[in-house]
């Protein structure tokens, strides 16, 4: 399915490359200390995952969910009858450096509600991810 | 081990694989919580939530998240109009010691394959791989 929207600055797997910080770090040199620590970034700001086709500063080789994402000719993991398969399976390793975690619920908020309206709510679904604390049972909440 | 059915919370956690569920819990176990937050140990075992009506001594007041699938006579979360919503996103905090990102994972894995053969096959290795398995960026835990 090739949906008409934009989708250059979301990845296949749900992330918002235009709300990443290796993204941002090209207009906002505040960022780079951090990605630094976190990331172990080398200096070369992302343009984003569609736009480099995958093939990721961080990653040896060319991303294997882009790239099986690309082979069946889909936009988005989502749209694959193994949807959610184990490369999205979730992970507490690396948890609160990476956005790994979100992309599940991404998809299923692009799936369900559509890309305009997930747009709207995903630098919000990522703040709360890395700065929220979680409320058993009520989820992340800002404090 | 019990109807493990009944042990999948609403919001997609496998009760039956918690380690304070009654049929898991180890006196170490519950020496080390009743130590780390000052639990009764008579308190800790738990039956499983949906057993519990969503209370336990770590959540006195009960949970949003069941009081809400109740009022709207739903079996999941997956199966309401609003997922997924804000009770179920994804948060960095606690992400070490709590499976609250698994739930969404969880929950789209059940549609997928039926509760029944997600808790024969499934839900035991998703919780491994989440707690104790190692993020590898663009594979997740795929092979």
């Amino acid at each position: 399915m090739k949906t008409k929207d934009d989708i250059t600055m979301v990845a296949p797997c749900g992330l918002l490359c235009s709300d990443c910080g290796v993204h941002k770090v090209k207009d906002d040199p505040s960022l780079r200390e951090v990605l630094i620590k976190k990331v172990n970034w080398k200096g070369v700001p992302c343009p984003g995952c569609r736009t480099i086709k995958g093939k990721s500063q961080f990653i040896s080789d060319t991303c294997a969910t882009y790239a099986c994402v690309t082979e069946r000719e889909y936009d988005f993991c989502y749209e694959c009858p193994e949807f959610p398969c184990a490369m999205l399976n979730p992970a507490a390793d690396r948890a609160g450096d990476l956005p790994h975690n979100i992309k599940v619920f991404n998809l299923c908020c692009i799936k369900e509600q559509g890309l305009a309206a997930w747009l709207q709510k995903a630098p919000g679904i990522k703040q709360r991810y890395f700065s929220g604390k979680m409320a058993l049972g009520k989820g992340p909440q800002l404090v | 081990m019990k109807d493990k059915k009944a042990l999948t919370s609403p919001c997609g956690i496998d009760c039956f694989n918690c380690e304070i569920h009654e049929d898991n819990l180890t006196k170490e176990v519950a020496a080390v919580l009743h130590g780390k937050y000052g639990w009764p140990i008579e308190e800790i075992a738990c039956k499983g939530c949906r057993r519990q009506d969503g209370k336990h001594i770590h959540l006195p007041q009960g949970c949003a998240t069941l009081d809400c699938v109740k009022a709207k006579g739903v079996q999941f979360c997956s199966d309401c109009n609003d997922f997924p919503c804000s009770y179920l996103a994804p948060v960095a905090d606690l992400a070490a010691i709590r499976p609250q990102n698994l739930k969404v994972y969880n929950l789209c894995r059940i549609k997928k394959v039926g509760l029944e053969r997600w808790i024969e096959e499934e839900a035991g290795l998703t919780r491994k791989r989440y707690f104790t398995g190692k993020f590898v960026m663009g594979k997740g835990q795929g092979d």
